[in-house]
Formats: C-alpha cells, structure tokens, sequence
C-alpha cells in the first residue's frame, strides 16, 4: 500500500442491479487535502461518497481508509465526519440534545465541544425548537455541526451547502477554509463551481460514473 | 430507552391495567395472612391484562429502528458505531424493553397493594413457596412482553412501517388466542394466557414453559439480528 495516501480505491465499482453506477475506477487522496467532486445529478458523486464512508458496499475493489479497508477490517473509517443527503435528526427533539445523544456514542465528547460546534455553524445552542420545526437550511447546519463536533480527520460533505441562505453558505465556506487549514481531509460534492473553485485543492468530475480528474 | 416517553407509557399502561385487574376484598378489617400476594397474583392473570400484554409491551421500543432508518438519522449514529455494537444494541433494547416495562409496572402495583393492604393483614409468616411461584408468573409476564416487542422490531425492520411494527404483534397475538379458542383447542402451547395461567402440564416443576418461551424469545431474536443486518448493509 502507498504509504503517503489517505484514501485509496482500488478497481472500485458499484452496481445497482444490472445498472452499473461506479465504472471501476481508481483514486489515491492525500491526509490534509480538500477535494471536490463536481458532477451532474446521478452522476454517481453521492454512491461514491456513500462507498468511501462503507454505507454500501462496493460490487468489485476495495476503499481503504488510513490503511484499513472498509468492510473487511472495519465498517467505517475510524475518524469521520459526514453529511450525506439531508441530514436525519430524530426530530422530537432539540438540536443540542440531538448532538448530545450523537456525542453519547462516542464518550469523549463534552456539553462544551457540542455548544462550540453548534455555534460554529451559528445555530443558537439555547434554542429550544425541536427539529422538527427546523428550517431545511437549519436542519443543514445541524447536519454540518454533527459532522465535525468531535473534530474528525476526515470529512465527507455531500452537497453541504444546500437549502442554506447567502449568509449560511459564507459562514460554513469559512468554516470549511478553518478545518482546511487544521488540515482535515475534506471530500466535498457541490453542484456549486464557486464553493469548489475556493475550497478545494484538487476537483475531480464525475460523468456517467466515470472520474476524471480537472485541476 | 428508559429515558424514552414510551416506555413510562408503557410502565403507566401496564400499572394501569394492573390496577383495573385487582380483585379488591369485600371486608378489610382482618385480611387473611399473605392477601397482599394473593389478590396480587390473581391481577397478573387477568383479562385485562391477557388483553394489554402486546399494546404496552410494543410502545418502549416499536419503531425504534423504523425511525432512524427512515428520517436519516441512521446515517449519523452508525458511523459512531460499528454495525454489530449498533445491532448488538437494538437487539438488547427490542429484547427486553416490554418485559422491563411490564416488570417496572408491576412493581409499582405490588408495592401499593402492600401499602394498602398489609396493615390489615393478620400477622403470620408469607408462604415462600407461593412467592416464588407469584414472581414466575410475573416473569412469564415479562417474557411474554419480551417477545411482543421483539416481535414489533421484526415487522417494523421488514415493512419499514411503524404501523406495523406496533400493529402486528398485536394481530399475531390475537390470531393466536382464536385459533386456540375456536380451532386449536389441545395446542394450548399457542395461547398466550396459558403462558401466565399454566392451567396444562408444562412439565414437572413448569419447566417447560420457560424452555418454550425461551425458544421463540430466542428464535425471534436470532430473526432479527438477520434483518438488521440485511437492512445496515445499504444505508
């Protein structure tokens, strides 16, 4: 295994039935980076994104992650933040005590480290709405607060921007800038040309299933 | 889980249906020696409580899975988590959260009936024996509780529906009180009042009801952890 490489896919490919999604493909990420992923709708970023973070299993190749493979040695990479879709939330409750339940699992995490991730994203850590009475982009913020309370290595961020006004979308892009330079690896999908064009270090595009890489 | 709404409706539920079953005496001046677990033990076999043993037991758990799978949270908890600590764990909650809250109910009934109707009590020693017997019956109770919410977890993980997750075992359970009562009559494994009442030989000492409820306990479980499993390998 390369030894310098975050994320390696190895001959990956992922069918839905008779329907091939992920041509096979191979791609090699480096720790500390920001990629975007730019791509048409069903042009298979979001399968892509789910194949890294072990949500599917891939039909042929392997996805490592720090150099454990997903699926075989563990079913998630280890140190991951993650918004894939819209972000689930039980929806009976508030959004610090969704984040507190969230931090529950993983025991490390404080009544402090949730506040400060949700004001990051500029949710009000006092409100006492549930989320069901949420906005879409405050559920958007939510999602990206849950993704990197603990502070992961890497972060998966499919669409992150969506259902979020002028002002959501400059304070998570300086977010993502701040976590750039912690140097996370950030893997980012934005139908937005501009979020990529500022964030990211490398772009690759998706086609039909097929990657190829633009900068 | 105890943290949850319902699962305190379910423990007020069951307290309830407790309550509405206690044959209360006529006279209460001098009650006989051990009326407390007696009258007690006459409520854990009522028909009230035959009736609401599947309601109460599926509300603690019910849609627990259904919920996160289908608003998305799922994809926020798994990752913190791996595939078997996240099944390990609603296995654990499906398994034992009816017979927790049938459990708690009944505790809370059995200590107001000793608040009630142990000073009127005439002094004398309680019959171990009898105890002993009163908390298996309680246990079966909880058991049998056990397997209505296991039973909820599997149809909630099969159709998705937390309609059917809570109406199911309900419909499964009915269905097999008429098909003893009208068509099955010497099959009295298949009835769920048998299971508190013992009414039939179940083996010297009753060890056979606990084997088969252990069993379909058992059985159910096995069958969930595999839908569980199914269903976590595409999220």
């Amino acid at each position: 295994m390369d030894e310098g490489k975050y994320i390696i896919l190895d001959q990956v490919s992922k069918k839905f039935g008779k329907e091939e999604i992920l041509k096979p493909l191979d791609l090699e990420l480096d720790k500390g980076k920001v990629y975007g992923i730019v791509g048409n709708n069903g042009s298979g970023k979001t399968v892509l994104m789910k194949c890294i973070c072990g949500f599917l299993p891939v039909t042929c190749g392997t996805v490592s992650v720090n150099g454990k493979k997903i699926g075989k040695d563990i079913d998630f990479p280890e140190s991951l933040g993650v918004i894939i879709e819209t972000p689930g939330f039980l929806n009976h409750l508030s959004g610090y005590k969704n984040l507190s339940i969230l931090a529950d699992l993983k025991h490390y995490l404080s009544k402090e480290d949730i506040l400060e991730a949700l004001n990051k994203v500029g949710l009000d850590p006092k409100m006492k709405k549930t989320v069901g009475k949420y906005s879409l982009g405050m559920r958007q913020r939510l999602g990206i607060a849950q993704a990197i309370m603990e502070d992961p290595e890497l972060l998966i961020l499919d669409e992150p921007f969506n259902g979020l006004d002028k002002n959501g979308v400059a304070d998570i892009r300086s977010l993502l800038l701040e976590l750039k330079q912690k140097k996370k690896t950030i893997l980012l999908a934005s139908h937005n040309r501009e979020d990529i064009q500022i964030l990211c270090d490398h772009v690759c595009e998706m086609d039909d299933g097929n990657l190829t890489w633009i900068r | 889980m105890i943290t949850g709404k319902t699962f305190w409706i379910a423990v007020i539920l069951s307290g309830i249906s407790l309550l509405l079953s206690i044959p209360w005496p006529k006279e209460w001046k001098s009650l006989d020696t051990g009326s407390t677990y007696k009258i007690f033990a006459e409520c854990l076999t009522s028909n009230i409580i035959i009736f609401m043993l599947p309601l109460a037991s599926v509300l603690p758990y019910g849609e627990g899975f259904v919920c996160e799978y289908q608003t998305g949270a799922l994809k926020t908890i798994i990752h913190r988590r791996s595939k078997k600590e996240y099944i390990k764990g609603k296995l654990t909650a499906a398994a034992f959260s009816g017979g927790i809250a049938w459990g708690f109910g009944c505790l809370m009934v059995f200590f107001l009936l000793f608040l009630l109707l142990f000073p009127f009590e005439i002094k004398g020693m309680w019959e171990v024996d009898e105890i002993s017997g009163i908390t298996l019956k309680m246990l079966r109770l909880c058991m049998a509780g056990n397997i209505c919410s296991v039973l909820s977890g599997i149809f909630g993980g099969i159709f998705l529906s937390g309609y059917m997750a809570y109406g199911m075992p309900f419909i499964i359970y009915y269905l097999l009180v008429i098909l003893h009562e009208r068509y099955l009559k010497q099959f009295y494994s298949i009835y769920p009042a048998e299971w508190l009442k013992l009414d039939r030989y179940w083996g010297a000492g009753a060890w056979g009801i606990w084997a088969f409820l252990l069993i379909v306990w058992i059985f159910l479980i096995i069958i969930y952890a595999m839908i569980l499993e199914l269903r976590l390998k595409e999220i």
